[in-house]
C-alpha cells in the first residue's frame, strides 16, 4: 500500500512537473514571439514614419481612420529628361540600377533639406516640404533641395561617365499652395499624399523646364517666400492647362551665400 | 539575450541612430557639490558634460521626477508621461532612464510595452490615457495645440493643479530630451541599467522615496518678485503651485547667464516660436528683443539669416529651427558643426535655451494667454 502510494504520488508529481515545465516553455516561446512581433511592428511604424506624419502612422497602426486636412505645402516635382529614350538603348538590369541609384541620391538630398519624397513616378518623383510638420521656411528648403538635387545629378553623371554611360538631365518644378493631405488608396494599397490644384500646377511647372531650357523653375508663390539670397530670373508667362491665366515662372540659378 | 533584453531591442529605440558624444566631460567641484546636496547625495553620470554652462548643468540634474514638485499627479503617471515624451522624441537616454523608474515603481514590461506600442489602444484607465495622449500631442506640436487641448483632461477628471502639472511635466521632458539628444550624451550605461534584474528588488525603496517626495509638496503662492521677467505670463499661470517658483528660477538662471548675449537668447526663442507656430511666444521674444535696434528681426525670422547677425548667430539661428522636429542622428551631426564654430560653452547654452524655448512655447500655447 505505502509503496504503491509513494510510487503513484511520485508519478503524479513528476507528471505535474513535466506539464509545468512544458507550459512554462510554451509561455516563454509565446512571449518571445509576441516580443518579436511587437518589435517588427515598432520597426515598421518607425520605417513608415518616413512616409507619413507620426499621427497618421499611429492611427493606421491602431486601425483608426486617419483624417484628411488642408495644409500649406511646397511641392517639388522632378523628372529625368529623355530617360525613356535612354532606356531603349540600355539593358533592363542596368537601366534599373541607374534609376535606383538616382532615386537613392535624390531621396537623401530631399530629406537632408527637411522634405519627404511622397512618391516615385517612373523616372520622376514628387517631394513635399511642410506636409509632415509645419515649416515656415518650406519654400527656401525646397529651393535649396532643388539646387542640391541638380548637384547630386552632376555627381551621379561623373560616376556614370566612368562606366561609359550617357549623362542624366533633370527638370524640377516647384510650387507652394494649399493642398489636401491625407491617406489615399484602397485597403490593399494606401499612401499619405497631397492632392489639389497646387499639386497639378507644380507638375506642370516641371514640364515647362523643357520649354524654357532651364533646370529648375518655381512659381511666384514660391518666389514670394524665398530667401533673397537665391538668384532667380523671371521668365515670360506661359499658358498652363487647368489655369485661367498664364503662369509666370522663375528660373532658379543659384544661391549667393 | 534575456527576454527583457529582447524587449528593449524590440522597442526600436535601441535601433535609433545615435552619434558619438561631441562633448568632453569637465568635472567642476562646486557644481558637483551643489547638485549632490540638492538631489540627495548622488551625482548624475551626465553632469560633467554640462559644466561649461553651469545653469544648464544644475537644472538638468534636477530633472528626475523625484525632484519635480508635483502633488496632484500620481507618481506612476509622472513617469509614464516621461516615457511617452521620450519615445516621441526618440531620446534613448531619457527613455531608458524612465524605464528604470517605471520598473522600480512596479510596472511590468508588458504594460510598458503596451503604452509604447499605442497609447490609444493600451489597457489604461481613461484619465491616464487622456493624459498620455495630451502629452504626446503637445510634444509633437504637429500642429501646436491650443488651450482647447486641455478639454479632454478636464473631462477625464483632472483638476487645475493636475492639469498644470501635466503641462509642466510634458514641457520639462521636451526640454530634457533635447538637452540629452542634441550633444549625443552616451546612452550605453543607462540602457544597460534598464535591463538589470535587481531593479525589482529596489521597488519598495523607490516607491517609498517617490511617494515621500510627492507628499511633501504643498501649494505655494508665487512671490511678487517672480511675477515679472521673461515669460512672466506663463510663470503667472502657475501661481499657487510650487512649479511656479521653479519655472521662474529656470528661466531666470538661463537668462542671467552671460555665455550668450541676451539678444541671441531672445532670437533663439523667437526662431523656435516661429517654427512651432506660436504667436504668443514670438511676441514675447520680440518684446525681449525690442531694446536691440540694430537687429532686423523680421528678416531673420523670414529667412533665418540677416547681415545684422553676428558670426555666432549665423551658425546658431539656422540650427535652432531644427530643434523643434528632428531625428537624433541628423540633429547631432548638425550640432557638431555648430559646436565647432561657437565652442563648447556657447554650444551648450544654445541647446539649453533652444530646449527651454521648446518647452516654454508648448506650455504657453495651452496654458497661458498673455493678452
Amino acid at each position: 500500500m505505502t509503496g504503491w502510494s509513494v510510487a503513484l504520488a511520485a508519478a503524479v508529481v513528476a507528471g505535474l512537473a513535466v506539464a509545468w515545465w512544458h507550459a512554462r516553455r510554451d509561455a516563454a516561446a509565446l512571449r518571445r514571439r509576441l516580443v518579436s512581433a511587437a518589435g517588427e511592428l515598432e520597426h515598421l511604424q518607425a520605417a513608415f514614419s518616413r512616409f507619413a506624419p507620426p499621427e497618421i502612422v499611429d492611427r493606421i497602426a491602431s486601425g483608426r481612420p486617419a483624417p484628411a486636412e488642408k495644409r500649406e505645402v511646397t511641392i517639388l516635382f522632378a523628372d529625368l529628361v529623355g530617360f525613356t529614350t535612354l532606356g531603349d538603348s540600355l539593358d533592363a538590369e542596368l537601366l534599373v540600377d541607374v534609376l535606383n541609384d538616382h532615386c537613392r541620391r535624390m531621396s537623401r538630398v530631399v530629406s537632408d533639406h527637411r522634405g519627404h519624397v511622397a512618391k516615385f513616378i517612373g523616372d520622376g518623383l514628387m517631394a513635399l516640404f511642410g506636409a509632415h510638420e509645419p515649416n515656415p521656411w518650406q519654400a527656401s528648403d525646397a529651393a535649396h533641395a532643388a539646387l542640391a538635387m541638380q548637384a547630386a545629378v552632376d555627381e551621379h553623371n561623373a560616376a556614370l561617365a566612368t562606366r561609359g554611360l550617357a549623362p542624366l538631365r533633370m527638370g524640377i518644378g516647384i510650387h507652394r499652395g494649399v493642398a489636401i493631405a491625407g491617406v489615399i488608396g484602397s485597403a490593399e494599397l494606401q499612401e499619405f499624399t497631397v492632392i489639389g490644384t497646387a499639386v497639378n500646377l507644380a507638375a506642370r511647372v516641371e514640364r515647362l523646364t523643357r520649354m524654357h531650357g532651364v533646370p529648375v523653375l518655381l512659381t511666384a508663390a514660391v518666389r514670394a517666400h524665398l530667401d533673397p539670397r537665391f538668384v532667380v530670373r523671371e521668365l515670360p508667362a506661359n499658358p498652363v492647362r487647368g489655369m485661367a491665366e498664364p503662369v509666370t515662372t522663375f528660373s532658379l540659378e543659384g544661391f549667393a551665400a | 539575450m534575456s527576454l527583457d533584453g529582447m524587449a528593449t531591442e524590440a522597442l526600436g529605440l535601441a535601433a535609433v541612430e545615435w552619434e558619438p558624444c561631441m562633448l568632453q566631460p569637465q568635472p567642476v567641484e562646486a557644481i558637483t557639490r551643489d547638485v549632490r546636496r540638492a538631489i540627495g547625495g548622488f551625482t548624475p553620470g551626465f553632469l560633467d558634460y554640462y559644466t561649461p554652462c553651469p545653469w544648464l548643468a544644475r537644472q538638468f540634474a534636477y530633472w528626475p521626477s523625484t525632484n519635480i514638485p508635483t502633488f496632484a499627479t500620481p507618481p506612476r503617471l509622472v513617469e509614464m508621461l516621461s516615457l511617452v515624451v521620450a519615445q516621441d522624441n526618440s531620446c534613448r537616454y531619457c527613455y531608458a532612464a524612465t524605464r528604470v523608474m517605471l520598473r522600480a515603481l512596479g510596472m511590468s514590461d508588458e504594460s510598458i510595452r503596451a503604452i509604447e506600442r499605442d497609447v490609444a489602444t493600451s489597457p489604461l484607465d481613461p484619465p491616464t490615457r487622456a493624459a498620455l495622449e495630451f502629452a504626446r500631442r503637445l510634444s509633437r506640436a504637429n500642429p501646436l495645440p491650443g488651450p482647447q487641448a486641455l478639454a479632454p483632461l478636464r473631462a477625464a477628471g483632472f483638476g487645475q493643479d493636475a492639469i498644470r502639472e501635466i503641462v509642466y511635466l510634458t514641457g520639462i521632458y521636451v526640454f530634457a530630451n533635447r538637452v540629452v539628444t542634441l550633444p549625443a550624451v552616451p546612452v550605453t550605461d543607462v540602457e544597460r541599467m534598464s535591463r538589470r534584474w535587481w531593479l525589482g528588488l529596489v521597488r519598495p525603496l523607490a516607491v517609498l522615496v517617490v511617494h515621500w517626495a510627492h507628499r511633501k509638496v504643498r501649494p505655494t503662492p508665487l512671490p511678487a518678485a517672480m511675477r515679472e521677467g521673461p515669460f512672466g505670463y506663463l510663470v503667472r499661470a502657475f501661481d499657487g503651485h510650487p512649479l511656479g517658483p521653479r519655472l521662474w528660477t529656470e528661466i531666470d538662471e538661463a537668462w542671467r547667464s552671460d555665455i550668450l548675449p541676451a539678444r541671441t537668447k531672445a532670437l533663439i526663442t523667437a526662431v523656435v516660436a516661429r517654427a512651432l507656430g506660436c504667436p504668443a511666444s514670438e511676441r514675447e521674444a520680440r518684446r525681449l528683443l525690442a531694446a536691440d535696434g540694430d537687429l532686423d528681426v523680421d528678416t531673420v525670422l523670414s529667412h533665418l539669416a540677416s547681415p545684422t547677425l553676428t558670426d555666432a548667430e549665423r551658425a546658431i539661428v539656422p540650427f535652432v529651427r531644427e530643434t523643434v522636429h528632428y531625428t537624433p542622428a541628423h540633429i547631432q551631426r548638425r550640432g557638431r558643426e555648430v559646436l565647432q564654430r561657437v565652442g563648447q560653452a556657447a554650444f551648450l547654452e544654445t541647446i539649453g535655451i533652444a530646449a527651454l524655448a521648446n518647452a516654454l512655447c508648448r506650455m504657453g500655447a495651452v496654458l497661458a494667454d498673455p493678452a
